[in-house]
């Protein structure tokens, strides 16, 4: 068939059976997790098999026959389930998540081009052996009904199908559990009219025609270059604005001013207009993200033996593309810890009174200028002392530290690289390389994320982030003749004092600030800003104060010349390495100015301090 | 030559003239812009240029490579300035003369400055004639970023490959000249 084709025309049909067939099994893994919830739900079972149905079908036209066949041995059962003449236990649901999981990975070797090693035949029988064990189930009772005696039939076990040979080489599969249970469960129960009457029940018709799509996919490389050029225009914008304030100083051109300022003020407006246009075009509803989770958490939780359930709210709460993509892998981890280390055992549960289905909530909101996500959890919580004790014990802290550290404080240890509570590490989490790489990269998205906990009740993670990451708000700082601009996202406050406010502590700057100390650094000696003949004996300086998470660090300077709306460029592969430097922009008289990386000061500081604390005796720092 | 305008059939000389061309136009021919550094010449392959400039203020980066002069904004892009005295180890000149430039090249899409102390002009060779594997003694910070010498009637120039120089990730090279 595929002859009849030319390969333009191929490829464009295989773009779109992968687009449609990825959001189809994205779809499915929530049906089933709801379908499990709810086994009889016809409307669910007809929409599942219809997907099925439709996947094997544009696969067949294709002529992927690796899909079609796994898909036509899944529509089989799936069949069988919507017909009432199967019921959508753990168990059963278990296999056909195996065969959507198969699915998900012959699409992506469409898409990659790269062959996936899968067990195709082991599938398949696996999905037969269901099958057929579901006929027998079928006629037996049946019989049974029918008053014939009959031989208990012995359900598959997981034995003979352990046996098949090979499984599907996937780490998240789970192994089909005992099939026992069930069955034997059914086939006591026989007589009952359920497995053997047909859906005779009125099917209510399912409205779902496909309504017409309301939106089109745009190549996001040409989305890029519309940004780019909004990008130029609001730099455009901004020199303008700057030259009709020098020319309005003239009183000659004052004619001329009032266009050019009116001119100014409708220039203004549409970029403004544009730019939030453009934005809202890279925006997706969180929902993309937050798809997968529902299966994930069932998944997760069987495999833990804890009982779990996601609420999610919110899902319509839309952010930039490139966010919903990085936001993924930190949700992961933040979930897999609220299930390994927040809920506790069904039994603990019982035993403290909460039901033993734990509840893992996913909120997403919008405020300000952030998009807010919080996880939280109603398990065990986090309980700081026992943080403290660790950290020390891993030499992260020194005692002194933990004494002093007050409890917020001291959940963000949690964040250190090497940290982990985990008494054994299982090979879900435990490992102590999760939460530091979440916050990571989480700041990676110019985001942020804290923690609030109750011990005994819950947790909840608080994730703040930006809107969009190309433009922000920066802070222009001077130091000597050189210009640099701080994320204003990170700013706290600034705070104006003289040279004798700076003292020392173990070698290092730092400034009394409402009797707290906050660590300072001197921008100057940390850029090696040359000097130019400048006295540097001025009395003056001024501190800006940024914090990410829960770390606060004083950077001083000597001047804060204004505030501005800049567009972060990259500075190329060449440049792209060095710690500090988050990118560069271009001002309204055309000079560059270099961003901060917020981030990676504070990561580099902490790690200076951690080698003075380290080093025995009065530390000197390690300054360069 | 106007062929249009000869009356008389082509001569001995005209014949030989014409076989020439052709076997240059046959062989590769290399387009090379040289430039002056050091009382040195060198040179890099035309379609690596993107364009000359006059120097503009560079932004200075802290931390960078030593031999990164900074950052300038070229039409809205940021472009990395290298200092090529400090890149090839020459002792940094300290005057800035009417004639210095940047040499904008744009290797596979990686954009870098290169500041010279002079243009000089664009030199048509046929490919062979660039001699490789040359011994340039350990002073400089040369390494495998030659890609050969051309020796023409009386001077020599020393090809540069953009392609390496531009790969070469800041942190080998990396020396504490911030």
């Amino acid at each position: 068939m595929s002859e009849t084709f030319d390969n333009e025309e191929m490829r464009e049909i295989i773009q779109d059976f992968l687009a449609e067939a990825e959001e189809m099994l994205e779809g499915l893994d929530t049906y089933f997790v709801q379908l499990e919830a709810n086994p009889d739900d016809k409307t669910l079972l007809n929409e599942i098999f219809r997907a099925a149905h439709s996947i094997k079908g544009s696969a067949g036209f294709i002529g992927l026959n690796r899909i079609v066949d796994v898909a036509h041995h899944a529509e089989n059962v799936l069949n069988q389930l919507r017909q009432g003449m199967m019921r959508a236990e753990p168990a059963v649901v278990d296999i056909i998540l195996e065969a959507m999981d198969a699915l998900k990975l012959l699409v992506g070797e469409v898409k990659s081009g790269k062959p996936v090693e899968l067990d195709i035949e082991g599938l398949n029988m696996k999905l037969d052996l269901l099958l057929q064990w579901g006929e027998d189930v079928q006629t037996e009772s049946e019989r049974e009904a029918a008053g014939v005696h009959v031989p208990q039939e012995e359900a598959p076990t997981a034995g003979d199908i352990e046996e098949m040979p090979g499984e599907p080489s996937e780490e998240d599969a789970s192994p089909s559990p005992v099939l026992r249970e069930p069955v034997k469960t059914e086939v006591a129960v026989a007589p009952a009219p359920r497995p053997s009457a047909p859906a005779v029940e009125g099917v209510t018709p399912v409205p779902v025609a496909g309504e017409v799509d309301q939106t089109i996919r745009v190549e996001t490389s040409r989305l890029d270059n519309v940004m780019n050029l909004v990008g130029e225009l609001v730099l455009g914008r901004n020199r303008l604005v700057r030259l009709s304030s020098d020319i309005a100083d003239q009183s000659e051109w004052e004619i001329r001013t009032k266009d050019i300022a009116e001119a100014v003020t409708q220039l203004s407006r549409v970029t403004t207009d544009l730019q939030l246009a453009v934005i809202k075009t890279r925006m997706q509803p969180i929902k993309k993200v937050l798809g997968k989770f529902p299966r994930m958490v069932r998944d997760l939780s069987r495999k833990m033996g804890k009982e779990a359930v996601l609420e999610l709210s919110g899902e319509e709460t839309e952010l930039d593309k490139s966010v919903i993509e990085e936001i993924g892998d930190p949700l992961v981890h933040i979930i897999r810890n609220a299930i390994d280390h927040g809920i506790e055992s069904p039994e603990d549960r019982m035993r403290i009174g909460k039901r033993t289905e734990g509840v893992i909530r996913i909120s997403a909101y919008q405020e300000g200028n952030s998009i807010v996500i919080e996880v939280s959890d109603d398990g065990k919580g986090i309980d700081a002392n026992r943080i403290r004790e660790k950290a020390v014990s891993k030499k992260l802290i020194t005692q002194a530290d933990a004494d002093r550290m007050s409890d917020a404080e001291t959940l963000n240890i949690i964040f250190l690289p090497g940290f982990s509570t985990a008494e054994k590490v299982t090979d879900v989490s435990g490992r102590g390389v999760g939460m530091d790489v979440v916050r990571t990269n989480i700041s990676k998205i110019n985001g942020s994320v804290d923690i609030r906990t109750r011990p005994g009740e819950g947790s909840t993670f608080i994730i703040r982030l930006p809107l969009t990451i190309a433009i922000i708000q920066a802070l222009m700082v001077s130091i000597g003749s050189e210009v640099y601009a701080v994320p204003l996202q990170t700013v706290v406050e600034t705070v104006k004092i003289t040279e004798s406010d700076i003292k020392t502590l173990s070698g290092s700057d730092v400034l009394n600030l409402r009797n707290q100390v906050l660590p300072l650094l001197r921008l100057r000696d940390e850029f090696k800003v040359p000097v130019n003949g400048e006295p540097d004996a001025r009395k003056n300086r001024y501190v800006v104060v940024v914090q990410l998470g829960s770390r606060l660090l004083g950077l001083v300077v000597d001047r804060l010349p204004y505030q501005e709306e800049v567009v972060i460029k990259s500075m190329g592969p060449f440049l792209s390495g060095i710690r500090g430097m988050a990118g560069a922009t271009i001002t309204g008289d055309g000079k560059v100015v270099l961003i901060l990386d917020v981030g990676e000061i504070l990561q580099d500081i902490q790690f200076r301090l951690n080698q003075s604390v380290s080093s025995v005796g009065s530390a000197v720092a390690g300054h360069p | 030559m106007d062929l249009m305008e000869r009356k008389n059939p082509l001569s001995e000389l005209d014949i030989r003239n014409m076989q020439e061309g052709l076997e240059e136009f046959e062989t590769e021919v290399l387009q090379l812009v040289s430039f002056k550094l050091a009382g040195e010449e060198y040179a890099v392959d035309v379609m690596t240029v993107q364009e000359i400039n006059r120097l503009a203020d560079v932004t200075r980066v802290p931390k960078a490579p030593g031999f990164v002069d900074g950052v300038v904004n070229l039409r809205g892009k940021i472009l990395p300035v290298i200092n090529l005295r400090r890149f090839l180890g020459f002792p940094p000149t300290t005057e800035i003369t009417e004639e210095m430039r940047t040499i904008v090249v744009n290797a596979e899409g990686v954009l870098a400055g290169l500041t010279v102390d002079a243009v000089n002009q664009v030199i048509r060779i046929p490919a062979k004639r660039v001699e490789k594997n040359q011994d340039f003694g350990s002073a400089r910070n040369l390494g495998d970023v030659i890609q050969g010498v051309v020796h023409l009637e009386d001077r020599l120039v020393i090809l540069l490959d953009i392609f390496r120089l531009l790969n070469t990730k800041s942190s080998e090279k990396e020396r504490p000249g911030f």
